[in-house]
């Protein structure tokens, strides 16, 4: 039994008062989104609303996914979505893994100045380099190509990844790896073998945290896949109002979709994630 | 196949030609460039180039129709500076910051006292509640805002306080100066809050209970303990989510874009750079601006690093 300290009487219910109103914080723009997506148009202009849902529908589901025209734009984009987002996190955790554990584990001349160098560009603003890797990406005719937005999610999401798993190796300990380097393992055997299950907290973060960042990327896709066929549904979303139309059923339908995989992600490995996170934070 | 154990210091290789010592240094060292030469050449090149490629562009003369691009000094700073829209994206980023770190820090330090007092499923329940909005892409939680914001009976804001007859008349509540700024402010503030939450969390944690138990014998109450306590020995997780909201708030791009479109008159200084760079192709204007925020990142990071460690003497 944990024993808290300083809690007296009255505290109970301030508690759920408390509790209350940070679940109407966190939960209100979701809920009413859903309402929203799930709502007639004529809900939609009844003036004043009403909390609580008066219809159900799922015709703007059914406008987005079969739609003529704009199911093709919707289908492009979620596609996009995928594709940079599942890129770039697969690309990230290749790049950074064999970084991070040569950072926690070897003292390589230049090591010191390298991480240095690492950690300094965890701090370069995505704006500071975004008109010269476009004149980059024009010139080397990656502009408007899923690659070339996974390559810049990829640069910017790689210090941050280094970062978080190098914190997780290096609090492993070292006998472990000895003992099976006795037993004959190679370096690369022990990473993926040995050292891979036991930073499983450590690369579940990393793989978390760069997949909501590309996921939810917005100005690198407008600026280098802003055309229909590369566009993210980040990019395509604001634009349905106005683009296609002005209901907001649609919208609120479409942003409910593209909210799904980041949430369930975050649900599922809840867990994981957050004792991942937490690790990172406290050093 | 070379030698396996190689990596090991205290292997011992009798009577060989070079020292064992030396031959292991230089197979750590071609080992460890090897794992980190990807990370470090993909750093480089979209990165560490791009970042210096900006600082002497923005020394650089940028002219759609003249290829020829000379250097002109600090022309491009000195035209930023004096461009009235620029000034007012530093006021914007001003207040967003102000607004943005304010509700986070508030918000998550009540949120974070909160979920402490709580234990096993509940804690995770709600702790889960909590990251949620995290999860939602900056142009969605924007999308999902502006259903709440609209300025006509449909909005939720408006419709809840017209009915309780708090406001006489919808109102148009992002297209206000001022008050808009506030309100775009507080949504960023509602994606930004669980990660205030997570590093306030883990500060939190780092507190010995010992602390409190102490100050109860000697009789202090829960207020003197938060003040005297819980306060003070928070200061570095607060002083990062301070930096974050700092960050954050220059570099602000995504919320704005969606509620109220790309104005000068709500802009952050990362949104006006935007603005030179790809609605007037000014390039060398979009450098300088770029350049200008980063430093403020810079100093301003600097700055709260410095109060983090002198904390940490005590």
């Amino acid at each position: 039994m944990r024993k808290r300290v300083g809690f007296g009487p009255g505290w109970g219910s301030l508690r759920v008062i408390i509790g209350v109103l940070i679940a109407v914080w966190s939960l209100v723009p979701i809920y009413w989104g859903i309402v929203i997506a799930f709502a007639t148009p004529a809900d939609l202009l009844r003036t004043p609303v009403s909390l609580l849902p008066q219809s159900f529908t799922l015709d703007n589901f059914a406008r987005l996914l079969n739609g003529a025209g704009l199911s093709q734009s919707f289908y492009m984009a979620l596609a996009s979505s995928v594709i940079q987002a599942v890129g770039t996190t697969l690309l990230t955790l290749l790049l950074a893994l064999p970084a991070a554990y040569a950072f926690a584990r070897l003292t390589f001349r230049g090591s010191t100045l390298l991480l240095a160098v690492i950690t300094v560009t965890l701090a370069v603003p995505v704006y500071l380099v975004l008109i010269p890797l476009f004149q980059l990406e024009t010139s080397s005719g990656l502009i408007n190509t899923q690659q070339g937005v996974i390559v810049v999610l990829t640069s910017a999401a790689l210090p941050l990844a280094i970062w978080i798993l190098r914190s997780h190796i290096v609090t492993l300990p070292e006998d472990l790896e000895s003992a099976a380097r006795l037993d004959g393992a190679g370096t690369f055997v022990l990473m993926w073998r040995i050292i891979g299950p036991l930073v499983a907290p450590g690369i579940v973060a990393a793989a978390v945290v760069t997949f909501l960042a590309s996921w939810g990327a917005f100005l690198i896709p407008l600026v280098y896949a802003g055309t229909p066929t590369t566009e993210p549904l980040t990019v395509l979303i604001p634009a349905l109002v106005g683009k296609y139309s002005s209901d907001y059923g649609l919208q609120a339908a479409a942003g409910l979709i593209a909210v799904v995989p980041p949430v369930l992600l975050v649900i599922l490995l809840q867990r994981n994630l957050l004792s991942g996170l937490l690790k990172g934070a406290s050093r | 196949m070379e030698v396996r154990p190689a990596l090991q210091t205290r292997t011992r290789t009798p009577s060989s030609k070079t020292s064992p010592r030396s031959a292991t240094r230089r197979r750590i060292n071609r080992l460890g460039l090897l794992l980190v030469a990807p990370s470090a050449l993909v750093i480089a090149v979209l990165v560490l180039f791009p970042s210096i490629r900006s600082v002497i562009g923005s020394f650089q003369r940028y002219e759609l129709t003249d290829p020829n691009r000379a250097f002109n000094g600090v022309q491009n700073y000195a035209s930023v500076l004096a461009d009235s829209d620029f000034q007012q994206s530093i006021r914007n980023t001003a207040g967003y910051f102000v607004v943005v770190t304010v509700c986070v820090i508030i918000i998550g330090i009540v949120i974070a006292l909160w979920l402490h007092s709580l234990h096993g499923i509940l804690r995770a329940v709600a702790l889960t509640v909590i990251v949620l909005p995290w999860a939602v892409p900056g142009t969605v939680s924007g999308v999902l805002w502006s259903f709440i914001l609209n300025p006509t009976g449909a909005g939720l804001l408006n419709s809840l306080l017209k009915s309780l007859h708090l406001i006489g008349s919808y109102q148009a509540w992002l297209n206000t100066p001022v008050v808009g700024i506030v309100v775009i402010a507080t949504t960023v503030a509602w994606s930004a809050t669980p990660l205030g939450v997570i590093i306030l969390l883990a500060g939190l944690e780092g507190i010995p209970l010992e602390l409190y138990e102490q100050s109860l014998i000697d009789g202090a109450n829960r207020i003197k303990q938060f003040t005297s306590i819980t306060l003070p020995l928070l200061r570095p997780a607060i002083a990062i989510v301070l930096l974050n909201g700092a960050v954050l708030s220059i570099g602000l791009f995504d919320q704005v874009y969606v509620l109220v479109g790309l104005d000068p008159s709500s802009v952050t200084i990362a949104g006006q750079m935007y603005l030179y760079a790809f609605r007037d192709f000014n390039f060398g204007f979009g450098f300088a601006a770029s350049v200008i925020a980063t430093l403020i990142t810079a100093a301003i990071s600097l700055v709260y690093l410095k109060l983090v460690y002198r904390e940490e003497e005590y």
